[in-house]
């Protein structure tokens, strides 16, 4: 397994116990996925000693408390490069390997943010709007090769990101969004909300007139 | 995983150190005495622990399990650990563990024990945190045998705001590390702890249950066969009265010998623990334990003793752990909760002690839901709960007539030399503590010491002016 973070302090603690727990070999590198170029060379050379690929996951993301339309480019071009481009340019990579394996999945993770625009995570949600295009694309491209390519957009998780606020709907455990994803590995599914009531919720949100819709403080 | 953005921030959330966002909290202490409304932070990174200047007082908390208030305060901070529950290492040949600190003893129990090793000493619930056990220095199943937690730590790491990391080595570190293990929490982040485990002996474990005639018989006989035992404690009725007062049962319980028929090595280790919290605890409000309902309990309790018989074979999992199967008992007391009054009684002194319960119980009756004894040694230092004698808990529920009992025990521990074990007691007054533990100041003083500025501050050590 090979883990990506950008702390070498959390990925030695992870691959620590995933090897000794699980007996996972682990490798490791920690870079910053706001500095694409150098994060997507350093990954994919490491992936390059692993030969074949089975799966390669993507939870990854970042947002800003003040991303309310005021984003400098700079600020923006982060959310975008973390978001969306250092998720593109991986997978262009890694897609040949990918291609050439017994079997592979490619899984991307969106937000419930990306449904409809807002006031608020204004950058945030457009980057993840664009990774549902991308994974789309990225689906009829794989779509003749024994790729699998799966996209979950996610609510509520019970992370560090939902921790502290007052949620309108009961969080999912990350544990039991990996689970759902790992029961679906090699399905052929298409965008996947989990948890899975949010299907509705998008649903309305997506349908709701505009008159009601700008109205609304969520 | 990155959930998005649709949460509504509640009008306190702010960002607090470490970028980690602060909840607010209502916390409860696991008896029900204490609440507290304070912030919560929840850190999951290790750069959440760099130091610097503006830290603002704060407490680490585990699975907050605690009976006192040891991992909050009133408008406190508190820093939850439990992201940080990871095995860091493990010596096969050693068998020495480290591990996050907050790592819950069942998972560091399924992990050891697939390995043919243990930690003798652990308290009975497997929910709570491998930090909570070193902060409270806890003890087992046979205290006089095998010590208090402070036993297994070989070593430890010490997050300070001002200090940084700190490797707490006994030998290098023997003040800070006296002081850490059975600080409560009070010197720092406890982040990572080196662990020394035991070997499995053996797979069966035989659990002899022993009937006892009377209290003061059950503690003759718990002197007698404790120390040749690896698990070894008692459990009374105390609601019975006359010569017949602690009527109940000794549980010796001890590995079997070698090349002994017994269950396979699966039967040491644990399924996932029902979840346990102090407010889970208080979920059923009205209180079913009282006068009149604890006999009954107890009678069926001593009814199912004899029903499984006097010898039976029992996994590991089961002696270490007897409050998974029985922690319907703490929701019983309702949201008020109950009392947990836990002393170590020196020998010499232990018959006084239980006579003066016994009479105090037969003219005011009180109901006692658990009485129970275990042996125990050790020198008593600082505020670690230790020392020769006899630990002796009860529980009672929260009832008009509880407060008179307590503040009679308390003058009972005070007149029989004894040490009630304050992480057990939301309420134990510093005057009591002070009469009973004669090193609380050198505890003050070394904390102060280490400490100026008392970054870690929590009810208990309000209360207790620590």
């Amino acid at each position: 397994m090979l883990l990506v973070a950008s702390d070498e302090r959390d990925l030695e603690a992870q691959s620590a116990h995933l090897h000794l727990a699980h007996g996972v070999h682990v490798e490791t590198v920690a870079a910053d996925a706001g500095r694409p170029l150098e994060c997507i060379e350093r990954i994919h050379r490491a992936a390059g000693a692993f030969g074949a690929i089975d799966a390669v996951f993507f939870p990854i993301g970042e947002s800003s408390g003040n991303d309310d339309g005021s984003l400098s480019l700079e600020q923006a071009r982060r959310l975008l490069d973390v978001n969306l481009f250092v998720v593109v340019g991986l997978i262009a990579r890694l897609l040949p390997l990918l291609i050439a394996a017994e079997q592979a999945n490619i899984v991307g993770f969106g937000s419930v943010a990306a449904i409809r625009g807002r006031g608020a995570n204004v950058v945030y949600s457009a980057a993840k709007r664009g990774l549902e295009s991308y994974f789309e694309s990225l689906r009829c491209l794989t779509a003749r090769s024994r790729v699998r390519t799966q996209f979950y957009r996610l609510g509520y998780v019970a992370t560090q990101q939902s921790f502290g606020h007052r949620l309108l709907f009961p969080p999912a455990t990350p544990r039991s969004i990996a689970e759902a994803v790992l029961d679906n590995l090699g399905s052929d599914r298409g965008i996947v909300h989990l948890p899975r009531y949010w299907s509705v919720i998008a649903c309305v949100v997506r349908s709701m007139p505009w008159s009601i819709f700008k109205r609304l403080d969520f | 995983m990155n959930d998005g953005a649709s949460a509504r921030p509640d009008s306190e959330t702010v960002r607090g150190r470490g970028n980690s966002p602060l909840a607010q909290q209502r916390f409860r202490s696991f008896d029900g005495g204490v609440s507290a409304a304070g912030h919560l932070q929840r850190p999951d990174r290790h750069r959440f622990w760099t130091p610097g200047s503006g830290w603002e007082p704060s407490i680490a908390r585990g699975s907050g399990l605690s009976y006192a208030a040891a991992s909050f305060r009133e408008r406190g901070l508190s820093i939850e650990h439990r992201a940080f529950n990871r095995i860091l290492g493990f010596s096969s040949t050693e068998r020495i563990v480290e591990v996050e600190a907050g790592i819950e003893l069942s998972a560091l129990h399924d992990f050891l024990s697939a390995r043919g090793a243990y930690l003798p000493v652990q308290p009975g619930h497997g929910r709570i945190t491998v930090g909570g056990c070193v902060a409270a220095d806890v003890h087992g199943k046979n205290q006089a045998r095998d010590g208090t937690f402070i036993n297994q730590v070989v070593r430890l790491t010490l997050f300070h705001p001002e200090q940084g990391l700190i490797e707490v080595d006994p030998d290098k570190e023997p003040t800070l590390f006296r002081l850490t293990c059975g600080g409560y929490g009070l010197t720092g982040h406890i982040l990572r702890v080196r662990l020394q485990a035991s070997p499995i002996p053996a797979d069966a474990i035989e659990l002899h249950a022993i009937p006892i005639d009377n209290v003061a018989s059950g503690v003759v006989r718990l002197a007698r066969d404790a120390l040749e035992s690896d698990f070894a404690y008692t459990w009374h009725d105390f609601t019975l009265k006359g010569l017949r007062f602690g009527r109940g049962f000794l549980f010796s319980a001890r590995f079997a010998a070698a090349g002994q028929q017994g269950r396979a090595r699966t039967g040491v280790g644990s399924t996932a623990p029902p979840p346990l919290s102090a407010s889970g605890r208080a979920a059923w409000r009205l209180p079913l334990l009282n006068r009149w309902t604890t006999p009954i309990l107890n009678f069926a309790y001593r009814s199912r003793q004899q029903t499984l018989g006097a010898v039976r074979s029992v996994t590991l999992c089961e002696v270490l752990f007897p409050t998974h199967r029985l922690q319907y008992y703490f929701g019983l007391f309702g949201a008020r909760g109950f009392h947990e009054y836990q002393t170590v009684i020196p020998n010499g002194r232990i018959d006084e002690y239980l006579a003066a319960v016994g009479s105090y119980l037969a003219h005011r009756p009180v109901a006692v839901t658990l009485a129970s004894g275990k042996l125990f040694g050790g020198d008593p230092e600082l505020l670690r709960f230790s020392g020769a004698g006899t630990c002796f808990t009860l529980n009672f529920p929260r009832t008009r007539g509880a407060p008179e009992f307590l503040a009679f025990l308390d003058k009972l521990v005070v007149r029989c030399e004894g040490r009630p074990n304050l992480i057990k007691d939301s309420r134990l007054p510093r005057a009591v503590v002070d009469a009973c533990y004669p090193d609380a100041d050198r505890f003050r003083s070394q904390l102060r010491g280490f400490d100026p500025k008392r970054l870690f501050r929590s009810e208990l050590s309000e209360r207790l002016g620590l």
